[in-house]
């Protein structure tokens, strides 16, 4: 009973507030011998596995970290690249932490910008006259919730799906949003929310909604 | 309880068949727009959640080798173990006035039905509509000469299972 993120949208759709409560990683080191049984490729800077799922690491997973050293990018801490590390049989036995690849920043932006043109295109093809945005968008694994404001503002947050009160939770968030931020004299509308008292509230707020929401469940 | 449309795509985005019973608004936009842009939405949905999801789609799999004593036995339990790990991933999203439910097939057939908010789950309804559809459709006389991704020609058989089975499940 978890609420996973928050993620703050301004009206042109760029992401200005990012915070990540409970983030589940769920990471698989194991001991390799020469000849590597995975088959490891380059995708979108990171090395991941595109063959060979056993074991708990899945096609997808990306290499966290090699022999203990976190990894950078395609190259290991040194600087050399991953792949032709694992050709070379001189480097093993090896010890490759997989795992699910965090999100960087910059693919947190592209996200919250692709979510807000689908809201305006589930409004565009509603049946039905009247009709806002998508306000929950729900999948097997969690639901997402967005609540957008008079202004454009659009708060969404993703939560285990059986999490309730989370529609509370997103007023509560505007109004943390209208008291930390916009009162503050240094914050200009539209831009990135870097107010040390929005954080603190934003995380109270989530506080008080998990506990609420698994006392609301188990009832 | 009301069901606005239904929307049937194959894999490669070409609609296969659409109708609506209880539509208050057009798209504006012509019907060729409206399907690709509906496809396309239902796509990068499909895109965004795999990525967005905090979890992988697979359930953890705890299921160890069996040794094959029989046959049968290790056989069933595989194909229980593949629905078992089957994702479903993205379900459906709701609005302020209407819930877009979507169901894909392991061929890429993507069933779409909007309803309004009071129906919470169709994803059964849809399975029934897919599998009496392949079954009417696959047991036509005619069906041997209609390539699969052709538009859905026994209109007026699909026309009267779906109608039946909304009427029967969600009415």
């Amino acid at each position: 009973m978890v609420i996973y993120s928050v993620y703050v949208v301004n009206k042109a759709g760029g992401l200005i507030y990012q915070y990540d409560n409970y983030v589940p990683r769920a990471e698989v080191e194991k001991t390799f011998s020469y000849p590597l049984d995975l088959v490891l490729k380059h995708h979108d800077e990171k090395v991941v596995v595109s063959f060979g799922q056993r074991d708990g690491i899945r096609v997808g997973h990306a290499v966290l970290s090699i022999n203990g050293v976190d990894v950078i990018g395609k190259n290991t801490s040194d600087g050399k690249d991953i792949l032709e590390y694992l050709k070379d049989p001189s480097n093993y036995p090896v010890s490759i932490r997989f795992g699910r690849a965090r999100l960087s920043s910059n693919e947190k932006l592209m996200l919250a910008s692709m979510f807000h043109s689908l809201f305006a295109i589930g409004s565009q093809l509603s049946p039905e006259a009247g009709s806002s945005g998508i306000e929950m968008l729900e999948t097997d694994v969690f639901k997402l919730h967005c609540f957008q404001t008079l202004t454009g503002i659009k708060f969404i947050v993703l939560a285990d799906p059986r999490q309730s009160g989370i529609d509370a939770l997103l007023r509560k968030i505007y109004e943390v949003y209208s008291d930390f931020a916009l009162k503050n004299p240094f914050y200009s509308l539209e831009m990135p929310i870097r107010c040390e008292l929005f954080d603190q509230n934003l995380k109270s707020a989530l506080e008080v909604a998990e506990k609420a929401g698994n006392f609301g469940a188990g009832s | 309880m009301t069901v606005h449309n239904l929307y049937i795509f194959d894999r490669n985005g070409n609609c296969l068949y659409y109708n609506e019973w209880n539509r208050k608004k057009q798209a504006g936009i012509s019907k060729e727009e409206e399907f690709k842009l509906m496809y396309g939405m239902l796509f990068s949905i499909r895109s965004f959640v795999s990525k967005m999801s905090p979890l992988d789609m697979y359930p953890s799999h705890h299921l160890s080798i069996c040794p094959p004593d029989s046959l049968s036995v290790h056989l069933s339990s595989c194909l229980w173990s593949l629905s078992v790990l089957r994702k479903e991933g993205f379900l459906s999203f709701q609005t302020s006035k209407y819930r877009l439910h979507y169901y894909e097939t392991p061929s890429g057939l993507k069933f779409v039905l909007n309803t309004d908010l009071s129906v919470t789950n169709a994803r059964d309804t849809l399975q029934h509509i897919y599998s009496n559809v392949r079954h009417t459709h696959t047991h036509l006389p005619m069906s041997g000469f209609i390539y699969r991704t052709s538009r859905l020609n026994c209109s007026f058989s699909l026309n009267y299972v779906t109608f039946n089975l909304l009427s029967q499940r969600i009415f």
